[in-house]
């Protein structure tokens, strides 16, 4: 595989718009930014229990950060917010090993495999899933807190 | 003698080394510069014929680095242009020189007091002062940028009350590059009762300085932006205001009596030297502006001139919405040109000319968010210039950026 970052598959990933629109049932959202280059990412989600059932993402980044939020806005349907992590880990795993394994990478993340050379830009790529692990963490807390007044 | 940028790289390692393997086209020199040679072996030499801990030893060796860091003291006040060599206190850097200052004239700060900064400042401009402020119920305001890019001066009569115990600003943006008129915010501060502080991360790479000249009272800058070693930077205050001021930090070094209840200090520059300093690095910065001063200025700056200006008419020239911050073509400006593409981020940008050009960029805030805030921009990418780059570097900056224009749209 070429270490070329800016590949093709990645340049056309970045130009999605279809995830930008806001969703009408997002029941949470939050924004995680990356102080050291400026890459801000505003997430909503429609989360059912524990279940995404679609997300929402408005990037004003660069290049990685805008591909690997489009993806994950379009595979993250159907998963929870566990499995999220793990394929978060997952790719951030790959992303720091130092074998040259594009199979290491989670399902669908390969052509961020030439980003491992440049630890500046993992956090670029890394982003969104914050951005959503934030959102269901800040939902959880929130409805705890509500359920406790409650009770 | 005449200025020859290739000669002038030869001096350092780093360009026949590195240059070698693979092409190093350096264009982040407002960050850092690159350390020539005669820096590195004056450190070397130090730290193998004289290396002890200054002032508190008798030994031979001890003297020896007494006089070889006191001496160097009085060399960077020869760089200055100022007479005594006790108003030059030793730093990390800029930014911790400007914590020492705002800490310790902070102590003499009483609630609404005010310290007057500007849009265009870096954060280790900004951030000191909001941290007295929330210590000390001080209120910071700031001086407005103009659409080229620099500090507004025409608001500094109405923004300098009696109230404003400092007026703290750039020398020279590192995002857009505009000098401070000195001397005539420094009248208005003054007239008005109000110190003068001058960040000079930027304009004292230029060359040896006139500091009586621009009539500021401090003056603050970086070694490694100075063809120096990393964590030495300077605070020059002028000697009668910095006898007046208390220490922020304490410890060896900077007191004259110590008791169990109370102490009394040095006078300047220890008392604001707690502790032992960089003594071997305080030398190394010393030589690295020697050194510096004894180039070809006129010629290093017409040569920097005509790069910075190749640069921006190059940009100009390239097809793509491409808006350079700063003062115009042909008006004062450092020898950095920032600049923010539509529809492309900064770091895309510097990857792709490092990836595909060798040429070393930087893309971001540079440490200014408030100012990119202001322009409305998520970043901006900054080329920057110094003596060793020559027209092979712009040309693979102007060839990088059309391709990347090509690549990334």
């Amino acid at each position: 595989m070429k270490e070329e970052i800016y590949q093709s598959q990645i340049i056309e990933w970045s130009k999605k718009t279809d995830h930008v629109a806001g969703l009408k049932n997002a029941n949470c959202k939050a924004t995680a930014s990356n102080p050291l280059c400026g890459d801000r990412i505003s997430v909503e989600l429609e989360l059912a229990g524990d279940v995404i059932k679609s997300m929402a993402c408005q990037v004003r980044g660069c290049l990685l950060c805008k591909a690997s939020g489009s993806i994950l806005a379009e595979r993250v349907s159907g998963l929870g917010i566990d499995e999220v992590k793990g394929i978060c880990s997952r790719l951030e795993g790959a992303l720091k090993a130092s074998d040259d394994d594009p199979e290491s990478f989670p399902e669908g993340y390969s052509m961020f495999f030439p980003v491992r050379l440049h630890k500046s830009r993992h956090s670029c790529v890394l982003l969104p899933f914050q951005a959503v692990i934030t959102a269901v963490s800040e939902y959880r807390d929130s409805s705890d807190k509500k359920s406790k007044r409650q009770s | 003698m005449t200025f020859d940028s290739d000669s002038a790289a030869d001096e350092f390692s780093i360009f026949r080394t590195c240059g070698k393997e693979s092409a190093l086209h350096y264009l982040d020199n407002a960050a850092m510069a690159q350390i020539p040679d005669r820096v590195i072996k004056a450190m070397v030499e130090h730290d193998t014929m004289r290396r002890s801990n200054v002032k508190r030893g008798v030994h031979r060796l001890a003297e020896a680095a007494t006089e070889a860091f006191e001496g160097a003291r009085a060399r960077v006040a020869g760089y200055l242009g100022v007479k005594d060599p006790d108003e030059v206190i030793f730093t990390g850097g800029t930014t911790a020189g400007i914590n020492i200052l705002a800490h310790s004239l902070g102590l003499m700060f009483e609630r609404n007091d005010e310290v007057l900064l500007s849009h265009i400042e870096h954060h280790s401009n900004i951030i000191p002062w909001q941290v007295i402020q929330q210590r000390q119920g001080i209120r910071v305001r700031y001086l407005p940028m103009t659409p080229d890019g620099r500090i507004n001066l025409e608001r500094a009569e109405d923004l300098i009350k009696s109230k404003t115990k400092i007026v703290a600003v750039t020398h020279g943006s590192n995002v857009t590059g505009a000098v401070t008129d000195a001397r005539a915010l420094a009248r208005i501060a003054h007239a008005k009762g109000a110190f003068l502080m001058l960040d000079g991360a930027q304009t004292a790479p230029g060359g040896p300085l006139d500091l009586p000249g621009l009539e500021a009272d401090f003056y603050l800058f970086s070694g490694h932006k100075a063809y120096g070693p990393t964590g030495t930077g300077v605070l020059w205050g002028r000697k009668d205001i910095l006898k007046k001021i208390p220490p922020a930090l304490g410890g060896g070094e900077m007191i004259q009596h110590v008791g169990l209840e109370k102490s009394t200090y040095l006078d300047p520059p220890h008392r604001f030297e707690a502790g032992t300093p960089a003594v071997t690095q305080a030398i190394g910065m010393a030589a690295a502006l020697e050194w510096l001063s004894g180039q070809d200025l006129a010629g290093m700056h017409r040569h920097i001139k005509r790069l910075t200006l190749r640069i921006m008419e190059g940009l100009a020239g390239l097809k793509g919405s491409i808006k350079i911050l700063g003062p115009e073509p042909g008006k004062e400006r450092l020898p950095l040109v920032s600049f923010s593409v539509e529809g492309i981020h900064p770091h895309d940008i510097c990857q792709v000319l490092n990836d595909r050009h060798g040429v070393a960029l930087r893309g971001g805030f540079h440490c200014a968010q408030p100012l990119h805030d202001l322009l409305k921009l998520d970043g901006t990418t900054r080329a920057s210039l110094a003596m060793y780059n020559n027209d092979k570097d712009v040309d693979a900056f102007l060839n990088g950026m059309e391709e990347c224009l090509k690549i990334l749209r």
